[in-house]
């Protein structure tokens, strides 16, 4: 007896959430590297607004196809304009607008197991970890080797990535790898590198490694929360906003 | 007659539930035919390093088997199957944390030179791993269903203890050994968490088919449906001769 009460009460309470849960929750879907500052934010609108903020972090081509394939979603967050400019002409995602900016380094953990003091090390006999192909943060780790090929002479990109021992899903997967100490190096972005808590030193590329990671913001087509979506997304581009993104090492226009 | 009824729409269901999915799988691949260099070569990947564990946990697992079938090791039983039941994410953290290179282990075995994660030997180690405790439990069961008897008999008629294990206790537990060796080498092909925790993701060297299709889902659905159709049939070819050759055992 005691059972079918508790069976119940269970049915009534996963009624209730399901009822409360789809007019105030706003989902959002944000690139990895995006994390810590999109917390914070996050934390800032719910108490403004009284929305309960989810998030779902990943890679920006990961996210791109889970809201191909149906995933709901209110806002998307894209570490490059490739991803959420695809779904804009498939028509997923509405005004698509540049938020934030960023820049790529090069990580070897605290200890530096194989002594990297530049770029041109990575040529030795050393286990570099980038993020995939399709990840935004692995085009631009491969874009910045390109372009250094001008500097160091031909084939060079390719001595380097010759030394890539994982693709990652993620930013984020490359920075764990590194900050485990698994890695000898890995290319991230600036904030990701300031995320880790001390885990990891910088190595700056040099000037020519010229790439300019740009973040996207749009809120998608069939939001479920349209007003919620829009308010998320006009906090975001405030003062206020890019306050927080730039605590967190992004580059915000004034 | 309505309790037929009820068993047959039950199965029917079941059988919707389970077919349904793999044959979207196949459907949505119906397009393509060509497949990427980089599937070819997680395919022969995949094939390799399952074999090669396949054949590892065999060697190490059989004399462990027949240890366990004949001597009531209970604790050590349940221990060395713990594996099945992890998480394979936990697998894989488990695994840098002894043999990673700053692992318990991996940090003497770095001072030698030795580097494990990121390589191939990964890939074999993660699913060796995995696999392991699939042929120990059923090889087990297969010794166990030898009577002692009949080893008896062949020690008394002047057989060795390796001679009777060898030409009597082995192949009469034929049965719980191939059921094994099945087990093991379809877990270690679709082992995904801990390779990719604890090999990493690089075409050639570590990517094995479930991380490729798991990489390909990160480009477009159309690719990673063509790869899982693949999994899919070499998944049925599997088990295709799993029964042809159980079936065998039952009717020889």
């Amino acid at each position: 007896m005691a059972a079918k009460h508790a069976l119940l009460l269970l049915v009534f309470l996963l009624f209730f959430q399901g009822c409360t849960a789809k007019e105030r929750t706003l989902s959002v879907f944000a690139a990895s590297s995006l994390r810590e500052a999109f917390q914070d934010i996050a934390e800032e609108f719910e108490a403004q607004h009284g929305v309960r903020v989810e998030m779902n972090f990943a890679g920006s081509n990961t996210l791109r196809v889970q809201i191909e394939q149906g995933a709901t979603a209110d806002v998307f967050a894209s570490a490059s304009e490739e991803h959420i400019l695809a779904l804009e002409r498939k028509g997923y995602v509405e005004q698509a607008k540049p938020f934030a900016g960023n820049r790529l380094v090069l990580i070897v953990p605290a200890s530096n197991p194989a002594g990297i003091e530049s770029v041109q090390d990575l040529r030795g006999d050393v286990k570099l970890v980038i993020a995939g192909e399709a990840v935004p943060a692995g085009r631009y780790a491969r874009e910045a080797l390109r372009s250094l090929d001008s500097v160091y002479g031909r084939g060079f990109s390719q001595e380097v990535l010759s030394r890539v021992v994982s693709n990652e899903d993620s930013v984020r997967g490359v920075l764990a790898k590194v900050a485990l100490g698994e890695a000898d190096a890995g290319i991230v972005y600036a904030t990701d590198a300031l995320a880790a808590d001390g885990k990891v030193e910088v190595v700056e590329l040099p000037p020519e490694a010229e790439v300019e990671p740009r973040y996207y913001v749009g809120v998608l087509a069939n939001a479920e929360n349209r007003e919620a979506a829009e308010a998320f997304v006009d906090f975001l581009l405030s003062r206020r906003g890019r306050q927080i993104l730039r605590s967190h090492g992004f580059e915000v226009v004034e | 007659m309505s309790f037929r009824l009820l068993l047959w729409a039950c199965t029917a269901l079941a059988a919707s539930f389970v077919l349904l999915p793999v044959l979207a799988v196949l459907a949505g691949a119906g397009g393509i035919a060509r497949l990427e260099q980089e599937a070819v070569a997680a395919v022969k990947l995949s094939l390799l390093t399952a074999t090669l564990s396949t054949l590892i946990v065999a060697a190490v697992g059989t004399p462990v088997a027949y240890l366990l079938s004949r001597a009531e090791l209970r604790l050590l039983e349940t221990a060395l199957s713990l594996p099945m039941v992890l998480p394979p994410a936990v697998a894989g953290i488990a695994l840098l944390a002894a043999f990673g290179r700053e692992g318990l282990v991996g940090r003497y075995l770095a001072e030698v030179g030795i580097s494990l994660p990121f390589t191939t030997a990964a890939v074999v180690i993660a699913q060796s791993f995995v696999a392991l405790p699939l042929y120990v439990r059923s090889a087990r069961a297969g010794f166990a269903s030898v009577s002692r008897n009949l080893e008896g008999v062949a020690y008394t008629l002047g057989a060795g203890e390796l001679a009777t294990f060898l030409r009597v206790t082995l192949p009469l537990a034929k049965g719980g050994i191939l059921a094994g060796i099945v087990l093991a080498w379809s877990r270690a092909v679709g082992e995904f968490g801990a390779t990719i925790m604890f090999a990493g993701n690089l075409a050639g060297k570590t990517q094995t088919m479930p991380l490729a299709v798991y990489s390909a889902l990160q480009v477009s659905m159309q690719q990673a449906l063509a790869l899982s159709a693949l999994l899919v049939l070499l998944s049925l070819a599997v088990l295709v001769t799993f029964e042809g050759v159980s079936r065998r055992q039952v009717n020889a």
